[in-house]
């Protein structure tokens, strides 16, 4: 392997001044992906909507205060924010001028006070528009806290009337439904080992962030040599095929990892911003980086037998975008499909995919089945030995310099 | 003792016959000019020579041993290569792009690498501060002296130019050509492409004239000229080569 060192050395140098891919595959997911995150957080809680709330019943409108209190505590909770107006005439109202219009009718007090009444209530949103449908959410919310201590005061009512003592719960909720989880194998799981195999779906979808940079990188490698008319004079010089490749295999390699990290530290930056919850263990991580690690080793040499078949950079670019597809297409199923689940045959094509082993290998080990997630280890790393052979049969000298750049 | 021996050379590309039963013998510290005109099949045959592409039938020697064979990658320690067009790392500097080629020739060698490396330097003729920096902002000119300082930077017994002067402009190819001049003085053997004459008589001490694959002349410049009563080596390959083109 004399050589290889000087190439990934050579290779790595030119990459680190290929300012445009080091943005691309580095700085754009570990800026951009917590940058997406913040701007949207500072986008969703400036802007400010207008709630409408009209009172026609004559005792709710004395005490409309405590409803708007109530109403922008909710809001706060759901974190929108709202000017609040209130009317008691709906004919003042231009409904066009509110986000959310709130319509308490006549009767709505003396329904409510009724041991079986029923009182009604319009909540009216402007369609298209997630800040009001987040407001309704809100204001809802208001209701049903409102509509549950209605429920406790007229089943205590119902009880004293009766002479029985009641618990008002009893009523509300009937039926407590106790959540548990198990594994696979059938042991039982805590919440936070289900929180970790939900978060897995996230990692085994960031597995094709590592795909494209490794298409993008070992392309430009091998038919950029071409083009840049730098491959003749490194054939000639005294280093075999098998060190040249070698050495290109292990830069895309770094050049995956690096990718991997800031995919990775992006998504988790992203979520933990975006305050959506996002548990992951230790070993997940190392499991997912080992996934990561035997992905670009085998899409590496996956892409040299496409590249070195290529005219130009953008043939191979073109022909590769098959490989990103699949990657894409299985990557981007693993959100909502359980890939173990699947039917026989389906399943067994899929397993021809070597980037379906990667998925599989986050998932297997988040549900327990680490042996599982093994097997699936040692088939990435045969398709990456056999990758690799195919890769440097393919990589010929003639076809290097025979094909027209 | 011959450096390089070809006999009865023949290659097929996408169904053209490029080279058609080509024969032809370099000799130690000989400075052996091929020259012909485009498409006749040069750079084929030093991309066999140098044994990058296959042959479909003949007979091809290179320092002792066959092309692309058993021992081939020792080999290549021996030979510097110049293709046609070549070009250096545009993102390494003038430096960098030497001490790439100084690590390989040198297999790691710290002491070759340095020794490799100062060679480089004078040989190129490019400043320090040139050398320092990026060799995708360098002319033409610069460019093809680095990639010369990069050929014969590791002392080598035969090199291999194609084409070297190709596209640069008078002072460029010029400085090009006392480098080869030099080199060529101190015993080195050299092969090179040219279709230009007035180069090829300025560097040749031996002419092969290329048409068609075939190899229709080959001998010392002064047999060049006897061979078809020429005052010129342009004159001469005219007459041997063009026919009634001429």
């Amino acid at each position: 392997m004399a050589g290889a060192k000087t190439v990934l050395w050579k290779e790595l140098k030119d990459l680190s001044r290929d300012y445009r891919t080091l943005v691309a595959v580095v700085v754009l997911p570990l800026i951009g992906l917590p940058g997406l995150a913040l701007l949207t957080g500072v986008l969703v809680t400036s802007q400010t909507i207008s709630l409408a709330v009209v009172v026609e019943d004559p005792y709710m409108a004395q005490n409309v205060g405590l409803l708007v209190n109530a109403i922008n505590a909710s809001l706060q909770l759901y974190g929108v924010a709202a000017n609040i107006s209130v009317y008691t005439n709906l004919s003042d109202v231009a409904p066009q001028e509110a986000d959310v219009l709130v319509y308490i009718p006549d009767g709505f007090y003396s329904n409510l006070t009724r041991i079986d009444g029923q009182a009604r209530v319009v909540v009216s949103i402007l369609i298209g528009s997630q800040a009001s449908e987040t407001a309704r959410q809100a204001v809802e919310t208001t209701f049903n806290m409102l509509s549950q201590n209605i429920v406790r005061d007229r089943v205590l009512r119902l009880g004293d009337m009766a002479g029985v003592r009641v618990n008002p719960e009893g009523f509300l909720n009937p039926i407590v439904v106790e959540r548990g989880f198990h594994k696979v194998t059938g042991a039982p799981a805590t919440g936070a080992e289900a929180s970790v195999a939900q978060a897995a779906r996230i990692l085994e979808f960031s597995l094709f962030f590592v795909v494209n940079p490794t298409v993008v990188f070992m392309t430009d490698s091998i038919v950029g040599e071409k083009e840049r008319k730098t491959i003749e004079k490194l054939l000639m010089a005294p280093i075999s095929r098998r060190s040249l490749l070698v050495g290109k295999l292990a830069a895309s390699g770094i050049l995956g990892l690096l990718s991997a990290v800031a995919d990775g530290a992006g998504i988790i930056a992203f979520f933990q911003i975006s305050g959506t919850q996002f548990t992951l263990s230790p070993t997940i991580i190392i499991v997912w980086f080992a996934a990561v690690v035997l992905l670009v080793l085998t899409t590496a040499p996956l892409i040299v037998f496409i590249a070195s078949r290529s005219e130009s950079v953008r043939a191979a670019q073109n022909a590769s975008f098959l490989v990103v597809m699949a990657a894409l297409a299985i990557y981007f199923s693993t959100l909502m499909v359980d890939l173990s689940k699947l039917p026989g045959p389906l399943s067994l094509a899929l397993s021809l995919v070597p980037f379906t082993h990667a998925a599989l290998m986050i998932h297997n080990y988040a549900l327990g089945e680490v042996e599982a997630a093994l097997l699936n280890a040692a088939v990435m790393t045969g398709y990456w030995v056999l990758l690799t052979l195919l890769a440097a049969r393919s990589f010929s000298t003639e076809k290097l310099v025979m094909y027209k750049s | 003792m011959h450096v390089i021996s070809v006999d009865n050379l023949w290659k097929t590309i996408k169904r053209k016959k490029v080279l058609r039963g080509a024969s032809l013998t370099v000799g130690e510290g000989q400075v052996y000019v091929l020259a012909g005109p485009n498409g006749a099949g040069k750079t084929t045959l030093i991309r066999i020579l140098m044994g990058l592409i296959t042959r479909d039938a003949g007979r091809v020697e290179v320092l002792g041993l066959e092309p692309g064979g058993a021992g081939w990658d020792t080999v290549k320690l021996e030979i510097g290569y110049l293709p046609e067009d070549a070009s250096p790392y545009d993102r390494l500097t003038g430096w960098e792009n030497l001490r790439f080629y100084a690590e390989l020739y040198s297999r790691g060698d710290p002491g070759k690498v340095r020794e490799y490396l100062e060679n480089a330097a004078a040989i190129s003729g490019l400043t320090r501060e040139e050398l320092s920096r990026r060799a995708g902002g360098y002319s033409r000119g610069m460019k093809r002296r680095l990639l010369i300082a990069a050929t014969l930077m590791h002392n080598p017994r035969l090199v291999v130019m194609d084409e070297p002067t190709s596209g640069l402009d008078v002072f460029a190819a010029y400085r090009v050509k006392r480098t080869i001049r030099s080199m060529a003085g101190r015993g080195y053997t050299f092969l090179i492409t040219t279709h230009d004459m007035s180069e090829a008589q300025e560097l040749a001490t031996h002419v092969g004239f290329i048409e068609s694959g075939r190899i229709v002349f080959q001998g010392t410049v002064e047999e060049a000229l006897k061979a078809y009563s020429a005052q010129s080596l342009e004159e001469a390959f005219v007459r041997a080569v063009g026919g009634g083109r001429g």
